[in-house]
């Protein structure tokens, strides 16, 4: 199994990284690529990269990504109809879009275009949400921490292209569902170690990836922690009911 | 006559507040602001203010300089009791103030919450921002240190000079066109640590090596000291050993005491900041002797309020746990789980490791045997965590309170 790990020196937020080191520390015999902004990809030139994955990043760091991305568009497009896996987290999901904006810091930038969508970055309006989703039935549970704003082009109202089903909290947009999806590019707003907070969605991804079905490392413990959360998220009180 | 009304209500307001026996360093601030919106800019300011902001240290900081000042007779306005935020620096202007709205005091030291930058500059000019660091902070406010970087350079007052740290390359390059002095522990700077130790900090200073009374030995406080040498040299300040000699870490961050035959050390670090709590770890580790510890960040009080985001675990370096000096390790509070994760992701070995959500559980679960010293760590002493545990350990070792 090579996962490709993109631009850790500077997509490295949140605890972001040990989304990666999970997956390490779970299949030792993975080979991880850390691929620098200055250096080509490797899924550019292999087509035996089991994973990309990159990360939340700051302002600055995004346009560094998008412009490092964008020589690779169209081999990205190609690999996601090949139905190669990408998964990006936090604000990386906004590179997948049309455009970033940042009025409050003066510039904007296109985005790769894979989706219908248009991220406003408000620096003065940080939003946080708690994200209950359940995806292709498995409950999936973390949070959201951005200063993303997304709206649909157009005529827009919904999309079929959604990651996870909302359950509790807040989608892409108004009527959406949570993150994107693309055969297996996925994208999600969830910050952080998802696949830490997360061992069953993590065990799944491992056995398409080629990982097997061998257990995670410290599974016991992940998947108690992961229970104690869902709890918490199945329980109305945590989203202000009774 | 608006400002006058709201400066007189803001100054009867914390008279009644002391009546009555409550915290009066926000309310008069924030009700002089709401009776007069203009009130920050229009109370009278002391000629010279310091300010001190930065993720982390700056309260410590704030101390220290204002005891040196106080210590060498200089009368001064400060919210070093009181909030950081923008209502808080206008309590302490409003409670300086002559009933005329003139400053009682020449000379003011703020401590400044990083986010309030814009609102407080706007209206307060520093002749010196010390900028601690700026580093990985509570997400939700705070973002990344970045962000932080770019709030201060919008709101900075272009005649502030700039006391910054070497050792921190985000703060480092803050607002580059400003007039600064860099501080360091062990990074080329004006004002750097040489040697500490035996109550001694040598230091080199612009003016050639000098010596001040160590007022602590844990490696950030040492910065700290750095920190405020560079401040009040910068500020003119000729006897600074002196006014050191007055400083003291607040008892709130760092306290040893012996219960019964067991030696307790508590240390706070900021919940949500992963550079303190790596510190307060590390510290823990490097000290001597078999240790027990106490880890309670995630207060019950905070269940509601967002505390769940364990996302900074991540940021922090939990590998400190894995010394082998450390015989045993409870992890308290409502993420006790999450910590439990993160600890064995770092290595540490799960043999030695125990948790509970409950804090006035943690004190029955650590283990002593063979302990000669107990950390507990946990977070701002506006929570409980520390009280509740400490009380279980004299209940558990036969201690009245």
């Amino acid at each position: 199994m090579i996962i490709e790990h993109l631009y850790p020196e500077v997509a490295n937020l949140y605890g972001d990284p040990y989304n990666v080191e999970i997956l390490r520390l779970s299949r030792p015999d993975a080979l991880v690529i850390e691929t620098q902004l200055a250096e080509a990809p490797a899924f550019a030139v292999r087509d035996d990269i089991d994973l990309v994955y990159l990360g939340s990043m700051t302002e600055a760091a995004q346009q560094q990504a998008a412009d490092a991305l964008e020589p690779y568009r169209e081999r990205i497009a190609l690999l996601v109809r090949l139905g190669k896996h990408f998964l990006f987290t936090g604000n990386a999901l906004d590179l997948v879009g049309e455009r970033v904006v940042n009025h409050d810091m003066g510039y904007e930038f296109a985005g790769l275009g894979f989706f219908q969508f248009v991220t406003t970055l408000r620096m003065f309006s940080r939003v946080h949400n708690r994200m209950f989703t359940t995806v292709n039935g498995l409950p999936m549970v973390g949070y959201r921490s951005t200063f993303s704003y997304h709206a649909l082009r157009g005529e827009q109202r919904s999309v079929d292209w959604g990651f996870g089903h909302i359950v509790q909290g807040q989608g892409l947009a108004a009527g959406c569902d949570e993150g994107v999806r693309l055969h297996n590019l996925i994208a999600t707003e969830i910050i952080g170690p998802l696949l830490i907070t997360n061992p069953l969605f993590t065990k799944q991804l491992l056995a398409v990836i080629g990982g097997g079905d061998a257990p995670l490392a410290h599974e016991e413990a992940l998947l108690a922690a992961y229970q104690a959360r869902l709890a918490e998220f199945r329980d109305p009180r945590r989203w202000g009911g009774h | 006559m608006r400002f006058l009304i709201a400066l007189w209500a803001a100054k009867a307001s914390a008279v009644l507040l002391r009546l009555l026996g409550r915290n009066a360093t926000q309310f008069p601030g924030a009700l002089a602001m709401r009776l007069c919106p203009g009130f920050l800019a229009k109370v009278g300011k002391p000629a010279r203010i310091i300010a001190i902001t930065g993720s982390n240290g700056k309260t410590t900081t704030t101390n220290f300089i204002v005891a040196a000042l106080e210590a060498l007779g200089v009368r001064l306005l400060s919210n070093k009791l009181g909030s950081n935020l923008e209502a808080g620096i206008a309590t302490s202007l409003a409670l300086g103030a002559k009933l005329t709205g003139a400053p009682r005091c020449a000379v003011a030291v703020f401590e400044v919450d990083e986010r309030a930058s814009k609102l407080i500059y706007a209206h307060v000019t520093p002749e010196l921002l010390l900028i601690t660091n700026l580093t990985n902070d509570t997400i939700k406010r705070n973002a990344h240190p970045s962000y932080i970087r770019w709030i201060i350079e919008q709101a900075l007052p272009s005649s502030t000079k700039l006391v910054l740290n070497a050792a921190d390359p985000v703060s480092a390059m803050l607002a580059v066109d400003h007039k600064r002095v860099f501080f360091a522990l062990d990074a080329v700077a004006d004002y750097r640590a040489l040697s500490w130790g035996d109550g001694v900090l040598r230091a080199s200073t612009p003016t050639g090596e000098q010596e001040y009374p160590l007022i602590h030995d844990n490696r950030v406080n040492v910065a700290n000291e750095v920190a405020a040498v560079a401040v009040l040299s910068e500020f003119g300040v000729s006897e600074i050993a002196r006014g050191l000699a007055a400083a003291k870490v607040p008892g709130s961050r760092y306290q040893k005491e012996m219960i019964s035959w067991l030696s307790v050390v508590s240390m706070t670090a900021k919940s949500a900041s992963p550079p303190a709590v790596s510190t307060a770890l590390r510290y823990a580790a490097d000290a001597p002797g078999r240790k027990a510890l106490i880890v309670a960040y995630d207060d019950i009080g905070e269940f509601d309020t967002g505390c769940e985001n364990t996302c900074w675990y991540y940021d922090v370096d939990f590998t400190a746990l894995t010394d082998p000096s450390f015989v045993f390790i409870v992890f308290a509070g409502p993420r006790h789980l999450d910590a439990v994760v993160r600890a064995l992701l770092a290595g540490v070995d799960s043999a030695l490791i125990r948790s509970t959500p409950a804090e006035d559980a943690a004190a029955d679960l650590v283990k002593l045997d063979g302990v000669d010293k107990l950390f507990l760590l946990h977070d701002s002493p506006l929570v409980n965590s520390e009280p509740i545990i400490k009380a279980g350990l004299r209940r558990r070792l036969g201690v009245s309170a």
